[in-house]
């Protein structure tokens, strides 16, 4: 997945239209390709297109028994399976086509080239070919296929579901021996050269890489090691201070003149009064709950309060010296 | 189990303690019940009040939600008037006995139909009731349908 999205954000999602502006947008879009070599349909959306090869039924390599269409009635070898257009290109299934001569290939000698054509999927029905005990081929034609259970197949590296013919069960369609497998050239490595250890490790207390190779690998000098500030690090970490205005200068310089605000203890009159009212609630409430409840919330501290005692404690004994 | 007063005293929680230190109990000092100014003496920390060198509004002293829990802890120690007042919150039962109910919760508007049904139903069963009448007056002819039918006789 990519997480670029400005590339797809500009672009036209045609995918999105309706069909008959995808027609639109076909057509003009066929302006622009040779003749003879239009697509007629549009493709797929994505999320549409059959990708894994249990969707698709069949890989490269698999007959073909064509139901539609001028070779119907003929068997042929699937060579590609397209999953925009869902459908497949047969060996035997091809039409002249133009071509001009910019683009012929290598020994051409006409414009006229017999060129693939694309078939349906839904034209083509699965097809497997065997011998009687006469020697003689047969072809075995599946109107659907059921895969049963999963064997690992060594030719595809991976595992695959059995296929059987729907109905008749004990008949096998196996899956085709797949396209040639890439041979070694010139330039690849021998496959024992990569499983060769070429490096081990020998001791845990020994570090791998040589002490002194560091300090070569890593710049010890960096300015980012650099325990020091310069000054003009120091100047750009370290704002400037501002100046005060006037209106501020005259407002702190009131502040100070002030004398401090000073807070004094509860006297014994407001102590006794506050007492006196919780008492006589205290003393009327029966639910041992809330007496319970009203106990743990007097013993609970708040910082503040501290902080004022202290400044009270302060303040008498400056006054007693 | 009954209290003293200075054994009372000194349940009080320190929250309370620490406020009172500040802003002592009601009889004690005064308050003005409106929002004043700075320098007022009888300034009320839960108000916003004016500083009238600078003709800002300095922000009430204590947020609602601080006056809140100030004024629900006192509330359980009994000694809620003894804070400055707080014209502007309502706490507990008084809040919802004095709550500015919205029109729409009081009377529901409910659909014009809804509205005219009762008396529509009423109309309805009156002319019912006197169905006879009005289709006479319409129509004279159905004097004589009723009397004929009032004049029936049944055997049983």
């Amino acid at each position: 997945m990519s997480w670029n999205t400005a590339r797809k954000r500009f672009q036209r999602n045609v995918e999105s239209y309706p069909k008959a502006l995808r027609d639109v947008y076909l057509a003009r879009a066929n302006r622009f390709t040779l003749p003879t070599f239009e697509s007629k349909e549009w493709p797929f959306p994505k999320n549409e297109r059959k990708t894994k090869t249990e969707e698709i039924g069949f890989v490269n390599g698999d007959l073909a028994y064509i139901t539609e269409g001028e070779k119907k009635g003929t068997v042929s070898t699937i060579f590609q399976y397209s999953p925009e257009t869902d459908s497949v290109l047969l060996a035997d299934v091809t039409s002249k086509k133009l071509l001009p001569k910019p683009y012929w290939v290598e020994n051409q000698t006409s414009h006229l080239v017999d060129y693939p054509d694309y078939v349906k999927k839904s034209h083509i029905k699965l097809a497997a070919k065997d011998r009687d005990e006469n020697g003689k081929v047969y072809y075995v034609v599946a109107d659907k296929v059921i895969y049963k259970e999963k064997y690992y197949d060594d030719r595809y590296k991976r595992w695959l579901p059995r296929r059987y013919v729907k109905g008749h069960e004990s008949i096998e369609i196996p899956w085709p021996n797949p396209p040639s497998e890439p041979k070694d050239d010139y330039l690849s490595t021998k496959e024992s050269t990569v499983f060769e250890k070429s490096y081990e490790l020998q001791s845990l207390a020994k570090p791998p890489v040589p002490a002194g190779v560091l300090a070569e690998l890593r710049n010890p000098y960096s300015r980012y090691k650099k325990r020091f500030l310069t000054e003009a690090d120091a100047r750009r970490i370290n704002g400037p201070e501002m100046p005060l205005t006037d209106e501020q200068k005259i407002y702190l310089a009131k502040k100070t003149a002030q004398p401090p605000k000073v807070h004094k203890r509860l006297s014994e009159d407001i102590q006794d009064f506050i007492g006196a009212r919780i008492a006589d609630h205290l003393n009327n409430i029966e639910n041992p709950a809330m007496l319970a409840h009203l106990d743990v919330l007097s013993k609970s501290k708040i910082p503040d309060f501290q902080k004022t005692m202290k400044q009270i404690e302060e303040h008498e004994a400056t006054q007693q010296q | 189990m009954s209290l003293s007063a200075k054994e009372a005293f000194k349940k009080l929680p320190e929250k309370l303690h620490n406020f009172f230190i500040k802003y002592p109990p009601r009889p004690f000092a005064e308050y003005s019940s409106k929002p004043s100014t700075i320098s007022d003496p009888n300034m009320n920390p839960f108000l916003p009040n004016k500083n009238e060198e600078t003709g800002k509004w300095h922000e009430p002293r204590f947020s609602l939600r601080r006056s809140a829990d100030l004024f629900k802890m006192a509330y359980k120690f009994g000694i809620h008037d003894l804070l400055p007042p707080i014209p502007h919150k309502r706490f507990y039962a008084e809040k919802y006995y004095n709550k500015n109910w919205m029109r729409g919760v009081l009377f529901q508007k409910k659909h014009k139909w809804e509205r005219e049904l009762p008396e529509k139903l009423k109309e309805r069963e009156e002319a019912i009731a006197k169905m006879d009448e009005i289709i006479a007056e319409k129509r004279p002819g159905y004097k004589k349908q009723i009397a004929k039918r009032n004049n029936k006789k049944v055997w049983w």
